[in-house]
């Protein structure tokens, strides 16, 4: 069975959709990278899945989303975004330290506090940020930089055991050294934990993805052009406009 | 004229603004620091009015204002502050709400003296009391407290808002942990304005917490405020002048001693929320 399974799922901002009619299957353990340019809906699809669209007032979702076999239409926010993490482009820690940034949301989760100490150090471990930072666990997570607080995001997210993992971009803001880092903690983390990757970089889709989903924008929306394993896709895309794309000569 | 010489002329018109705010503040401190430093000393601190206040101290007016600023800022903090952040937070659009404060925080600070008289002393039956006073500056911070609380909190950066929901959390543990200690600095400055006001006020209080000058046994006692009575020495008291400005060196001083506080809260609030 699928951990992720999206069935016709269309996006709409005031009625004008952004991405259409999108059916994607993510086994359980693996990698999938959504690609796509600009304007394709590649992250209003993301963010539909754990119904942060809600977030602004505008926005509407049609389709069925199931989670491990459960329609995510039967969840409440809360449970659904603790079983689905989400990390965005921008690191977002909270200004608190950078041991209370992973506490804090399991405190909120009702995760008993004798727990605590060591749910933090095994989620830095897994983000592979701990060696970095465990002898200053109590500094200000702002003092780290984008990379280490964009793995410290990560870290944050998987303390609380989701199934899956939706990545935004999340390297988009980073050098190049930062990108290696954060990637590596990907590789490390995939194979325990679901994770979908939206990414317009081809390099960092092929590099960390089994399978990849290329959305393309369209009226009405951004469509799913093709969906297969990395190897094939990207040798014999299902479009003329992909194989241009991925030739470098578009885009 | 040169570019060089265009900037130095921008330097002084622009610093001619500043320039003039601190003179003023400086020409006021002085003038009432001048009159009024003789007179105080502590037994001017602490003692009754004499000779309807041409000798003797200002005790009892120091212990009427901090009842009403206590009462009144006591009320209007938990009010404003749920207020405030339900209007950030948690409303809609809320336009009659948000109307109706902005009408209230621009009228005539008199009108709620006289509403305070009519409702706390009269229909509630509490008479001239620091209670009533206190209540009704209440009232009369709670529109400028509620929108400078609202808009402290959407000054906190939206990433936040959107890690939390990310990461499920309830929206109150968030607010408490995140959002509420982020935007302390802006609700310490909130509370100082809404402070300065009430130490300013002298009408509205001689409405409904009267005039006496005898040392308040409690709440439900009459009491004059240091601003009412730096109206009354200066303009009903013949030979009042003097003691009206040494007042005024009080209220200067206390006000001073506010805002130096309002500027070491918030990380002492930030501290202690965490």
């Amino acid at each position: 069975m699928s951990a992720l399974s999206l069935q016709g799922v269309t996006v709409e901002y005031r009625g004008v959709p952004a991405v259409s009619n999108v059916s994607l299957d993510v086994a359980a353990g693996t990698v999938t990278a959504i690609v796509g340019p600009s304007g394709s809906g590649k992250s209003s699809l993301l963010l539909a899945i754990n119904r942060l669209h809600a977030l602004d007032g505008h926005a509407r979702v049609r389709g069925r989303v199931y989670l491990g076999g459960d329609d995510a239409a039967g969840l409440d926010d809360y449970t659904l975004r603790r079983r689905v993490g989400l990390i965005f482009q921008r690191p977002t820690p909270f200004p608190l330290s950078i041991a209370e940034n992973i506490a804090f949301p399991l405190r909120a989760h009702g995760v008993h506090r004798a727990e605590i100490p060591a749910r933090v150090e095994a989620a830095l471990q897994r983000a592979a940020l701990w060696v970095e930072v465990k002898d200053r666990l109590s500094a200000p997570a702002r003092s780290l930089s984008g990379g280490q607080q964009q793995r410290l995001c990560i870290a944050r997210a998987i303390a609380l055991d989701p199934e899956v993992l939706l990545l935004d971009e999340p390297c988009a803001s980073l050098d190049p050294l930062s990108t290696a880092r954060v990637e590596d903690a990907l590789v490390a983390l995939s194979g325990t934990t679901t994770l979908l990757l939206v990414t317009h970089n081809l390099g960092q889709a092929r590099r960390l993805a089994s399978q990849v989903a290329c959305l393309w924008p369209g009226e009405p929306g951004g469509t799913l052009l093709d969906v297969g394993p990395v190897a094939r896709v990207f040798t014999q895309p299902a479009a003329p406009v992909l194989e241009a794309w991925f030739a470098g000569r578009t885009g | 004229m040169t570019p060089a010489a265009r900037d130095r002329v921008a330097r002084v018109v622009l610093g001619a603004g500043p320039a003039a705010a601190i003179a003023l503040v400086v020409g006021i401190a002085w003038h009432v620091a001048a009159g009024g430093a003789g007179a105080v000393d502590w037994e001017f601190l602490v003692a009754g009015p004499r000779s309807a206040g041409r000798e003797g101290g200002i005790g009892p007016m120091i212990a009427a204002t901090g009842w009403v600023l206590a009462i009144g800022v006591g009320a209007a903090l938990p009010l404003g502050l749920g207020a405030g952040t339900w209007l950030a937070e948690l409303s809609g659009p809320a336009r009659l709400l948000r109307g109706a404060l902005d009408v209230l925080s621009a009228v005539p600070s008199i009108v709620f003296g006289l509403f305070g008289m009519a409702f706390f002393c009269e229909a509630l039956g509490m008479g001239w009391s620091l209670l009533s006073g206190g209540l009704t500056v209440a009232v009369m911070i709670l529109p400028l407290f509620v929108r400078l609380t609202e808009a402290g909190l959407r000054g906190v950066s939206s990433d936040y808002r959107a890690a939390g929901a990310a990461l499920g959390l309830p929206r109150w543990a968030l607010l408490r942990r995140v959002l509420l200690p982020e935007a302390a600095p802006a609700l310490a400055a909130a509370l100082l304005l809404a402070t300065g006001r009430v130490l300013s006020e002298s009408a509205v209080l001689l409405f409904t917490a009267g005039a006496s000058t005898r040392m308040p046994t409690g709440p439900m006692a009459p009491g004059r405020v240091l601003a009412l009575h730096v109206y009354q020495m200066a303009i009903e008291v013949p030979g009042g002048q003097p003691r009206a400005t040494a007042t005024s060196l009080v209220l200067l001083a206390t006000i001073l001693v506010t805002t130096a506080l309002a500027r070491l809260a918030p990380a002492a609030i930030a501290r202690l929320a965490r």
